[in-house]
């Protein structure tokens, strides 16, 4: 149960940086912004089973960004409820896996408000016998009108005896509601790597290029430069390490 | 696969009539005698005896009922219902309905009005309707043996599970349980111990059976049915498509429905299940709806073999249904198609399972849900990719369209991989009938009501032409009138 | 009492007004233009006649056929003879285009008091009408508008004019975004249909649907209400001027 309460007070904007996973509760108040940058790095032979509670006010925008990398087994669980009318949440996240890692991303978003947005993307490479799992919900309450919530999760396989678990959920009790999500779970297509191939690219070297892509594809959502530059780097550093 | 005049001739003249598979071919006349309420080993030993039962299949029961004891009922988040008591059921011939109408004039208005609206032939009505002594009327041995010697040409088998146990014993004894095994699931389980009666089909090598098998006309089979089960044997290289169910909404004394369907297609045959259900309302406070608990599932054990649901069901049941391919045949074929509408206070909790083993399997649901006035409609997907499903594929589509600001949708799909040449891809949208699409709809001349129809049917119609012609047209009918009322628009 | 008049009206959308004080009256067998700056209310004009709920009219009356209309629902003023070719015509998945013209056509003809058209009779009426108009049998199994260019939209909104036969047809914009060729055919499925007892009200930014289609009235429409009449030579003297010149002529 998360004790720490953070508040981004009105109309504020705050960037707020996490190198190890906390669970608390953040309130974003009536017209703040909130750019919430998350790492999780840590050593394998720890685990981790965090929660973290945001509440979106009126107008109010909260952003963030995940990236999943440590823990022997870790469970990554954030919830967002919008309860102000035009508040929105943009929650991005990657998760990558390697060795016996379990990896899981559970976001959980509440739209609780009329005219609230929420948009979560989700990739996850998994590797040697690692297990990736997201969990992700989108629930709209009865009576709340025009929501707009979308949810998109990719993942891909590098290895034999890797595995990936996937539950996108929607709860929806209003029909006022543009809502979509898909999800996909496989691996480098064929005919993007062979085409690398023609123009003189080796196979590692392809394979290399197409998963930066596929990761790049999120991670160009971050708007704070430095965590940008930041993730970035730790991603490439994990696909030159993993990558065979 | 469309078929002939004759065809169409015999069926018709079936769905006049309904067999009693109990008067046919058994020494010992069951109408009058019921096991006493509840269920124990004695009660499970007097069923199989009354049934003239060989050794192996009491074996069978006893076995699960043994382990049913052990097992625990399972209850679902998003269902709710008041808690069954297993001992205040019979589980053999229930003695003619204590509170069945004695005609049609005792029978609720709503229910001969939606009789009248689907086209409901008169004499069929009453059956339906569960009025009593309706069975004396109908004889129908002649016609059925016409139907059964066209089907035994080909060397098909059709009948009920009761006489395939006495007439093809090594068949049944080969492949019930293959498929659904009594651990399974505590219902399953239940079923394995208490089952009633079913439909078994087996189709030979290299056939494609002439004419689609309905268990329409077995109306009456249905109403004792509460532990069915049906058991289908699709030999290599054939072919059969099956219908189950009717658009009509039967009157049932029996609260709890728990079947199995167990579906075995060999290599490079096919078999296509269709269901069209409009299930009974139950009266105004909602008493008397169906509890709709059924395992189906289908093992696609050859190569290149093809499993094929497909699903239309309304009304008010409280449904656990998730019929499933187990794709284990390399370059077998899973698919399923569903639609299902609840309005008023209705609740449907359904989906699918596609677990893939064998190599170059594929797998395609779509799935589309309408729900409207109070109502609550869930979908549960399960699509596994298991350690050697070598270049398996998957698509699912699963959209919601949402009339009304108090039903609710939810869409629980679940995807699981463990091999990295397998794909999955999901997608899923939920939206409302458009104002503007009403508009342009009216803007033409229909009323709104006609609008809601053309629209929901354009929004279903993925999924209607996978039903056989005969299913799609009584489907369509049977939505557009669901539609209709206070509930909706 | 009239055959088309609008009176003293005043609509808009939730809280903006659009129309004000807007007259227009059209008499049986005319053809009228209404051409006018993008944002002027055309559209509005057109939905309003047609009763689409978005809209809301607070003051002034709409006669069609010595009838009041405004309290009619939309699929009412359609059986009366009101058609409506949408600017930009939304697609309904699903539905093929024959199968939504059946349905049209079906809905309209039980106004009237006639039965249902039976197959045979309705394939061939929407085939002949469909091939005048340079549509294919594959484009009416097409779902209703799904993946259809703008061009192919508004030849199946002619399609469906020409089924339907209304008496008094209200064009939005039909000309925009199609090539010569596309305009000669939908103005030739017009003009085929002009008769004494049927009117025409054509929406358009250019002069060029009407040198195909020969309009009788021509109105310019600015900031909600008809500001000048004329004949057909105000459409080219509005092409040449432009809107400026002749609203403060």
């Amino acid at each position: 149960m998360p004790e720490e309460t953070l508040i981004i007070k009105a109309g504020s904007k705050q960037t707020v940086w996490e190198d190890a996973p906390i669970s608390r509760r953040i309130i974003v108040e009536s017209g703040a912004k909130l750019l919430h940058y998350r790492l999780q790095e840590m050593p394998l032979t720890q685990t981790n089973n965090s929660e973290t509670i945001i509440e979106v006010q009126e107008n109010a925008v909260y952003e963030s960004f995940i990236l999943q990398t440590g823990a022997e087994k870790s469970f990554l669980k954030t919830v967002v409820n919008l309860v102000g009318e035009k508040a929105s949440a943009f929650i991005g996240g990657i998760y990558l896996a390697a060795g016996k890692q379990k990896l899981r991303l559970e976001t959980e978003v509440y739209h609780k408000a009329e005219n609230t947005i929420s948009e979560q993307q989700v990739r996850g490479v998994a590797a040697d016998n690692a297990e990736g799992e997201f969990v992700g919900l989108i629930d709209v309450a009865g009576g709340v009108k025009a929501i707009i919530g979308n949810q998109m999760h990719k993942a891909l396989m590098l290895s034999e005896t890797a595995g990936v678990k996937c539950v996108p959920e929607l709860a929806i009790a209003s029909e006022d509601v543009k809502c979509t999500h898909g999800s996909s779970i496989g691996m480098l297509d064929e005919n993007q790597l062979f085409y690398l191939q023609s123009r003189g690219i080796p196979l590692s070297q392809a394979r290399f290029i197409l998963t930066s892509a596929f990761l790049a594809e999120i991670l160009n959502t971050i708007t704070e430069e430095n965590c940008l530059q930041n993730f970035r780097q730790k991603v490439e550093t994990w696909l030159f390490v993993n990558m065979k | 696969m469309s078929e002939t005049a004759n065809a169409k001739d015999i069926e018709k003249q079936l769905e006049e009539l309904t067999q009693s598979p109990y008067k046919y071919g058994f020494s010992v006349d069951m109408e009058s005698e019921s096991a006493p309420i509840g269920i124990n080993e004695n009660i499970i030993r007097f069923i199989s005896a009354k049934k003239n039962e060989p050794e192996w299949l009491l074996e069978f029961r006893l076995k699960a009922y043994r382990h049913w004891l052990t097992m625990k009922e399972p209850h679902w988040a998003k269902v709710s219902y008041p808690p069954i008591d297993y001992q205040d059921i019979y589980y053999y011939s229930a003695p003619k309905t204590k509170n069945a109408p004695k005609s049609l004039d005792e029978v609720d208005p709503e229910l001969l009005k939606m009789y009248d609206r689907l086209g409901v032939p008169l004499r069929e009505r009453e059956a339906l309707a569960g009025v009593a002594a309706v069975d004396a009327v109908l004889d129908s041995v002649s016609v059925t043996t016409t139907f059964k010697e066209k089907l035994a040409k080909e060397g098909i088998i059709f009948c009920s599970i009761s006489e395939a146990v006495q007439n093809h014993p090594d068949l049944v004894k080969k492949y019930l349980g293959s498929v659904v095994p009594y651990t399974d699931n505590f219902f399953a389980c239940l079923n394995s111990a208490a089952f009633s009666d079913g439909s078994f089909v087996y189709i030979p090598k290299g056939v494609r059976s002439p004419m689609e098998l309905s268990t329409y006309f077995r109306i009456n089979a249905m109403r004792t049915g509460q532990f069915e089960r049906t058991l289908i044997i699709a030999d290599e290289d054939s072919y059969v498509s099956y219908l189950e169910g009717c658009t009509a909404p039967q009157r049932d004394e029996n609260q709890l429905h728990a079947a199995i369907v167990e579906i075995v297609v060999m290599d490079r045959a096919e078999v296509k299940y269709s269901t069209v259900q409009n299930w009974y309302p139950g009266d105004k406070d909602g008493n008397g709806g169906i509890y709709n608990f059924v395992t189906k599932r289908g093992l696609c054990a050859g190569e290149k073999a093809k499993l094929s649901w497909t699903q239309v069901e309304t009304g008010s049941a409280i449904t656990w249904k998730y019929p499933s391919c187990i794709l284990k045949g390399d370059n077998s074929v899973g698919e399923f198609y569903s639609v299902a509408l609840t309005a008023n206070h209705q609740q449907a909790d359904t989906g699918t399972k596609m677990i893939h083993v064998g190599k170059n399997t594929s797998s395609t649901i779509i799935a589309k849900s309408i729900s409207a006035g109070k109502s609550l409609s869930a979908y549960r997907g399960l699509v596994k990719m298991s350690k050697n499903a070598e270049n398996a594929q998957n698509f699912s589509r699963c959209d919601n369209l949402l009339i009304g600001n108090e039903c609710k949708a939810y869409t629980i799909p679940v995807m699981e991989s463990f091999n990295k040449t397998a794909r999955i891809g999901h997608e899923a949208t939920t939206s409302k009938i458009s104002e503007e699409q009403l508009f342009y709809c009216q803007q033409r001349g229909l009323s709104s009501e006609a609008a809601i129809s053309l629209i929901v049917n354009g929004f279903c119609k993925e999924v209607m032409q996978h039903l056989p012609m005969e299913f799609a047209v009584e489907a369509t009918r049977l939505i557009s009138v669901s539609l209709e009322g206070p509930s909706v628009g | 009492m009239a055959w088309f008049k609008i009176t003293n009206l005043d609509a808009g959308t939730g809280d903006k007004q659009i129309l004000s004080d807007f007259n227009l009256e059209i008499k049986p067998g005319e053809v009228h233009a209404i051409m006018g700056p993008n944002g002027t209310g055309k559209s509005t004009l057109t939905n309003v006649i047609c009763g689409n709920p978005k809209y809301t009219v607070s003051k002034g009356n709409i006669e069609f056929k010595d009838k009041d209309i405004l309290s009619l629902p939309p699929e009412e003023r359609a059986g009366m003879g009101i058609f409506l070719g949408f600017q930009n015509p939304i697609d309904i998945p699903g539905v093929s285009v024959m199968t939504f013209l059946k349905y049209a056509t079906n809905a309209q003809r039980a106004f009237k008091g006639l039965e249902p058209l039976d197959a045979p009779s309705l394939l061939k009426k929407v085939k002949l009408r469909a091939q005048a108009l340079g549509i294919s049998d594959a484009m009416l199994k097409r779902y209703l508008n799904v993946g259809f260019s703008g061009g192919e939209k508004k030849r199946i909104e002619t399609l469906q004019m020409t089924m339907l036969e209304p008496d008094f047809a209200i064009l939005d914009e039909m000309d925009s975004g199609l090539d010569i060729d596309a305009l000669k055919v939908v103005a030739e499925g017009v003009n085929v249909l002009k008769s004494p007892e049927r009117s025409f009200l054509l929406i358009t930014h250019y002069d060029r649907l009407l040198t195909y289609i020969e309009p009788d009235v021509v109105h310019i429409m600015v900031a909600g209400k008809i500001v000048r009449s004329g004949d057909k030579s105000l459409a080219k003297e509005l092409e040449e001027k432009g809107y400026a010149e002749l609203i403060n002529a």
